[in-house]
């Protein structure tokens, strides 16, 4: 999803600035049918402008060959609406730290680099490999500085090609901030609140997806 | 932004670096170009630790375009980001890591006469100076094929009539396409990676 990083800082010419933003979220899903109530409610709990639609090409790419052994997670995303106006964009994303029940949220680390061209040569050089790709098609609403999309996943841009048993919409309420600021997670918990009870969004333990 | 010709300049043998620049800069002021500040054009070159072989990757950030950043493989791929690249490779860090010693810029002075922009450098790795770099930019003109002749000119005249004009081969390979700035940043490596390779053989 195509976003302005926050604040850029322009390097001091030494060390690079190592940000370290941290994207805190939570996600859940309704059917299709339902879509039009989150939408309404949306319009209402968000920021008084007119939802953005959107729709991104999105490449995940993985590198294995790590000597932590973790593997390294980055999403390449252009969007397929107005091409010229916005950037491919290269998105690190760290592990999801599901924590414990004390923690509102999920977070990870997260780095958005907005690039001239589409990246996959220079990720692949980089040592990525490309793991799947998904067209998220929705819109993209705002509440101050929580970001919420409601979107639709499919695995081609061909609208004729049915997919059997996709049959929702992904809906992911999300806030980047730094990792000491308690109140981000906080303020996607309570909000996701306000969604209840069309949608139920939670923390999704990513180790029982694997 | 225009069409820009990167070269090293010669500092004769027995010269010091500072004499040759301040006589270089002597040479332009007499055209009569204007002093308009300060440029930094850096290289930090990163390379894979744990693949036998790895290509180097070298990140450029140039005080001309501060609000973006290049990054070219060595024989490969580049691409033009925003200032959040260095972020993204730090995330890296596991695979990619700067070489040792292998930060190298250049800096110095930026003039401008008419519709040229020089650039005069002082390149050093570190604490120790190696050379001279010229930036020379004709403004107005896109195509490099269009506007080699006006450099060159430009050029003879303060460096003299046996300079070489040939096309570098990043310029000539897209002289007929729009030029972009990272074309620029290409001919910055490849005169640091020049230098690079003459300070091993020393």
């Amino acid at each position: 999803i195509m976003v302005d990083a926050a604040d850029y800082q322009p390097l001091s010419g030494d060390a690079p600035v190592i940000a370290n933003m941290q994207e805190f979220f939570l996600q859940g899903s309704v059917l299709d049918t339902c879509v039009d109530k989150i939408h309404e409610r949306l319009q209402g709990l968000c920021d008084n402008v007119s939802p953005e639609a959107f729709t991104d090409h999105e490449r995940t790419y993985v590198m294995r060959n790590t000597t932590s052994n973790m593997p390294i997670t980055v999403k390449a995303c252009q969007s397929l609406v107005d091409k010229s106006a916005v950037p491919w964009q290269i998105k690190y994303m760290g592990n999801t730290d599901v924590g414990d029940r004390t923690k509102s949220a999920m977070i990870r680390s997260s780095v958005s680099v907005a690039v001239s061209k589409d990246p996959s040569e220079f990720l692949e050089d980089l040592g990525f490999v490309l793991q799947f790709e998904v067209i998220l098609k929705g819109y993209f609403y705002r509440k101050g500085r929580l970001k919420i999309t409601v979107a639709k996943l499919s695995g081609s841009i061909d609208p004729n090609k049915h997919e059997a048993g996709n049959m929702s919409h992904l809906i992911e309420v999300s806030a980047l901030a730094s990792p000491l600021d308690e109140s981000a997670g906080d303020e996607v918990r309570i909000f996701s609140q306000f969604l209840r009870p069309i949608v139920f969004l939670d923390k999704v333990d990513v180790r029982r997806l694997q | 932004m225009g069409v820009a010709y990167v070269s090293p300049w010669k500092v004769p043998a027995g010269q010091n670096v500072q004499q040759n620049i301040e006589e270089l800069h002597n040479s332009i002021e007499q055209l009569g170009a204007i002093k308009t500040g300060l440029f930094t054009v850096e290289c930090e070159s990163y390379h894979a630790v744990n693949v036998a072989n790895s290509k180097t990757l070298h990140l450029i950030h140039s005080t001309e375009y501060p609000a973006s950043r290049f990054a070219c493989f060595e024989d490969g791929p580049s691409i033009v980001s925003d200032v959040m690249l260095p972020s993204f490779l730090s995330k890296l860090r596991s695979v990619w890591q700067p070489r040792k010693g292998g930060r190298i810029e250049s800096k110095g002075h930026r003039y401008e006469l008419g519709d040229f922009v020089l650039k005069t450098g002082i390149i050093s790795m570190g604490p120790s100076t190696k050379g001279i770099s010229l930036e020379v930019e004709y403004t107005p003109c896109v195509y490099p094929c269009d506007c080699w002749g006006i450099i060159t000119e430009l050029l003879k005249g303060f460096v003299g009539e046996n300079m070489v004009t040939n096309m570098p081969t990043l310029i000539l390979e897209k002289s007929k396409e729009i030029y972009t700035p990272d074309i620029t940043m290409q001919q910055y490596v490849e005169l640091f990676s020049n230098i690079r390779k003459s300070n091993l053989v020393r």
